[in-house]
């Protein structure tokens, strides 16, 4: 799933108040609502200024980026913000000829975790047609190993995180019959640790992005049964702090990614109800940055675009008003996942 | 050329110029934070070490981004002259894959060669440390090493570096573990280097889970250290825990290993892995007592009660291991005791070393909390 | 981490504190930072002191340090900063070892005009080295019973040590001692974690 937390990629958390002059108070009023025109307008206009040094920073991984926007606002019933056309023609010139692949911006190389950010942003624009869809389905059956495991792109490196790109992109295609999903299965069960969590490899420390993903993919394969469930739900459980924001691992501290994470996890698993919901409500919105509309990681850091998609999207799992459903198994509308695939999900 | 042009050239030519000097062998490289324009270089070097000033990352930086698209867009597999535009934007940025990708291709062709290769990814991680394009690099660097060019202790000694200035470091304790993976050698060594750390960085859960994953690979391994044969701790915890009369009290290892294993018949064992069991118990008894010491000097810490959690199980998972199948026996006996009867496994008495483990993963800050039923 | 960075020793006068010896350990910052770093430490711990009573102990949360000080009855003090880690009861204790073998080294008509050089103490680079392992405080601990840690006085930043009207980033901005370079550095990079920032 594109990128999981600070581990894997940087989202500049600048503490906002470095930027403000410092006389700042220092027990500034943290925010208790959200004004969801305001982070509509914050989506909106991301990323408006393409000559910025931030964009440029960002642009190897901007396919998700547009992810994360286009989501974000379909959430908040505000997609027609977007221009569909230019980005469906931005997609199509980032799959590359030669292995159907796809990457994050044009004259950057393919990967599996582009691929799926660029499927998902298609389906919510109901336009797969407009790609080589058998192309991309080729690209994911080559980068499947003989232990069921995937590649990222052709360098050979080995995540459970691209074992879910792997099928959702294969899901949302209808061409899961292209892999060998049993290998697949048993490749993400050698992950399981004795914690009842999942790490990015055999063996690798548990970790709630990870534990994510190959719950994601367990519950796209319909193999939700071979889970312990209530071990690892203990495990997520244990994620929430006093703050009621949760972290991705024991000792670090809380970020609005995790709300994410974790609840969709356990959402999946139909424990959603086993986290003080009220408490992560509370924590996620005092993560809003009341100048611009964006969600941060922490309360009074810089936002960004996609801790806003995952602030919302675990404000659309707890039910909050106004908000779209969202599918906890794909990160997207559930009125446009409904109609191309039915992930397994488990009833409370 | 515009002047901005040049002198983003200027700055390129410099910094190449300190990392491919082979009189400095530069140790680091990082951005130092100075917000407006000096009238001066941005790029620093004192005693190997490199800097460049921040001010000058905006215009640096997308000058060389923007250089290597554009040959990218010429020719997918740009020439050697494009080095010192990647290494440039890739100290600066290094979650770039795609520039990585092209430094690939350049090995491949035996343009770049593998000692600066590892040299310049080791830079990138004295930036950033947890930079998992550059740990990715060093693996696949490395499948065109050969088997006696490789050093995995001095890879090890980089992830530790890693490790220390970032805490619960994902990346670098996973390249760790491949190390080790590749050469289990190293795993002994890995008992008193985790030690070390976790006393230093008492919150850095991720160096505990290491350590857990250290104890596992040696009891696979049937690891045994024949110069260190002190089995105190275990001795102790046994004759404290185990409701023994004073008269009963365990000193000698016969009588620990019937008191551990009461199904066992001590004739027919593989002498190596009932060490190797007795071994990997002690230390984690050894551990244990270790938490314990922890709290009373730093108080409490989640990372106390999660590495007790799972070392507990640890211990009941090998006692159970080692009292209920023929995982002991010597491999001559298994083949006979097959040929002549099935296992039979009914009748047996509980070890009650499991009990006592049992009861301590329940019991956790002065509470009873029902781990045991969750973890089996 | 569980690590001391640095230990000094002040004579506090009725309107300043004059520091007396200090040494630093900032090995585990990178290269560049360490000259700001260590700019900071010293201003902290001036400041701390000169807002801390006689016959108080306090800990002070700034950051990713823990600033712990100790002012004695006869106006000498010392400051020990530490990661939050390191363990508060170990760190006053050093304070009161440190500043005992301080006296009985150094006599006390000496401390008023005192400065780095001339004093002749010589004995803070081993005290930081061996108790960054706090075990070794072990003896110490059981010989100073009468460490009373509740009467330790816990602030959560600097601001709270500060005298009504006083703010701190006034006190940066006024002070001599900070260089231009880390006054920019305190005000781009207040979160030591900058390092995965781009600029």
């Amino acid at each position: 799933m594109d990128f999981i937390d600070e581990d894997f990629i940087d989202h500049n958390k600048n503490n906002k108040n470095n930027h403000k002059k410092m006389e700042v108070d220092q027990n500034e009023e943290l925010p208790t609502k959200f004004d969801m025109e305001m982070t509509i307008k914050y989506v909106a206009n991301h990323g408006n200024d393409k000559n910025d040094f931030e964009y440029t920073m960002t642009e190897f991984l901007r396919m998700s980026g547009i992810y994360w926007g286009t989501t974000c606002l379909d959430i908040m019933g505000h997609l027609d913000k977007l221009d569909k056309k230019s980005i469906i023609e931005f997609i199509k010139n980032c799959q590359c000829k030669k292995s159907g692949g796809i990457a994050a911006c044009d004259s950057h190389d393919p990967h599996i975790l582009y691929s799926l950010s660029a499927v998902q942003i298609l389906c919510i624009y109901d336009a797969l047609d407009e790609i080589d869809i058998p192309a991309l389905g080729k690209y994911v059956q080559s980068l499947q190993q003989i232990d069921g495991s995937f590649f990222g792109d052709k360098w050979g490196e080995v995540d459970t995180r691209f074992s879910f790109c792997a099928v959702a992109i294969l899901a949302l295609t209808n061409q899961m019959n292209l892999i060998d999903v049993d290998k697949a299965v048993e490749f993400v069960m050698s992950c399981v640790n004795p914690d009842g969590g999942f790490g990015s490899k055999p063996y690798a420390e548990s970790h709630a992005g990870l534990i994510y993903c190959c719950v994601g993919f367990l519950s796209i394969t319909h193999n939700l049964h071979r889970l312990e469930t209530e071990k690892l739900a203990w495990w997520l459980c244990e994620r929430q702090l006093k703050s009621g924001g949760l972290n991705g691992r024991p000792e670090k501290l809380p970020d609005v990614c995790y709300s994410w994470w974790v609840l969709s996890s356990l959402t999946i698993m139909g424990k959603a109800h086993w986290i003080d919901g009220a408490k992560l409500k509370e924590f996620i919105i005092s993560c809003l940055d009341t100048e611009t509309g964006g969600f941060s990681d922490r309360p009074g850091n810089m936002p960004d675009i996609f801790h806003t998609l995952f602030g919302i999207g675990a404000l659309s799992l707890l039910g909050y008003e106004n908000l779209k459903k969202i599918n906890p198994t794909f990160c997207m509308p559930e009125e446009i996942v409904s109609k191309i695939y039915q992930a397994q999900i488990l009833e409370y | 050329m515009s002047e901005n042009d040049v002198f983003c050239e200027k700055v390129i030519k410099e910094l190449n110029k300190v990392i491919n000097d082979p009189q400095t062998t530069v140790q680091s490289f990082e951005i130092i934070s100075v917000p407006f324009k000096q009238n001066k270089s941005p790029v620093r070097v004192v005693d190997n070490h490199l800097g460049i000033e921040s001010w000058c990352l905006k215009y640096v930086y997308q000058y060389a981004h923007r250089f290597i698209i554009n040959q990218r867009r010429i020719n997918r597999y740009p020439s050697l002259t494009i080095v010192k535009y990647l290494n440039c934007a890739i100290l600066i940025n290094p979650d770039v894959a795609t520039f990585w990708n092209i430094r690939r291709h350049l090995v491949e062709r035996v343009q770049l060669n593998l000692t600066q290769e590892f040299h310049f990814s080791a830079l990138v991680l004295s930036k950033k440390p947890k930079s998992s394009e550059a740990f990715f690099y060093r693996r696949w660097l490395y499948s065109f090493q050969s088997g006696e060019a490789i050093d995995l202790a001095v890879e090890i000694s980089l992830c530790e570096r890693c490790a220390e200035r970032k805490n619960g470091n994902y990346h670098a304790w996973n390249h760790r573990q491949w190390c080790l993976q590749k050469s289990p050698n190293l795993l002994p060594y890995e008992i008193i280097k985790t030690e070390k750390f976790i006393r230093k960085n008492v919150a850095d859960y991720s160096a505990y889970y290491h350590r857990h994953f250290v104890l596992m690979r040696l009891f696979d391994l049937q690891y045994f250290d024949i110069h260190d044969t002190n089995l105190n701790e275990l001795y102790q915890f046994v004759n404290a825990n185990c409701s023994l009369s004073d008269d009963s009290k365990i000193n000698n290892m016969n009588d620990l290993a019937l008191h551990l294993l009461p199904n066992i018949s001590l004739q027919s064992i593989n002498a190596n892995k009932l060490n190797s069991f007795l071994y990997v118990l002690n230390l984690i008894i050894h551990d244990l007592i270790m938490m314990n010491e922890l709290t009373q000097m730093h108080g409490k810490y989640e990372a106390f009660n999660c590495y007790r959690r799972i070392i507990i199980k640890l211990a009941i998972d090998i006692c159970r291991l080692v009292n209920s199948s023929n995982y002991l026996m010597s491999e001559t006996f298994i083949k006979n005791i097959n040929t002549v009867t099935s296992q039979n496994e009914t009748g047996v008495t509980q070890s009650q070393i499991i009990d006592v483990f049992v009861k301590q993963l329940d019991f956790q800050d002065g509470k009873n909390i029902k781990f045991a039923e969750l973890f089996y | 981490m569980v690590k001391i960075y640095a230990i000094s020793i002040f004579y506090k006068s009725a309107n300043e504190a004059k520091i007396l010896k200090s040494h630093y350990d900032l090995q585990s910052f990178s290269f560049f930072q360490r000259g700001s770093v260590q700019e900071f430490i010293q201003f902290a711990s001036k400041t701390i002191v000169e807002r801390t009573s006689p016959c108080t102990r306090q800990s002070v949360k700034q950051d990713v340090y823990m600033c712990h000080v100790y002012v004695r009855s006869d106006n000498l003090a010392a400051v020990l900063i530490a990661d939050h880690e390191y363990p508060g009861r170990v760190a006053h204790t050093l304070l009161t070892k440190i500043m005992d073998d301080f006296a009985a080294k150094v006599s006390s008509p000496e401390w008023p005009n005192g400065t780095e050089q001339t004093i002749n103490f010589t004995q803070l680079p081993a005290y930081i080295a061996k108790y960054q392992d706090p075990r070794e405080a072990d003896p110490l601990t059981k010989m100073q019973n009468d460490l009373d840690e509740t009467k330790i006085i816990l602030k959560n930043t600097i601001e709270q040590v500060l005298i009504r009207g006083e703010k701190l980033d006034d006190l940066v901005s006024q002070s001599e001692e900070l260089s231009a370079q880390s006054k920019a550095f305190y005000k781009t990079a207040k979160k030591t974690n900058s390092c995965c920032n781009f600029s």
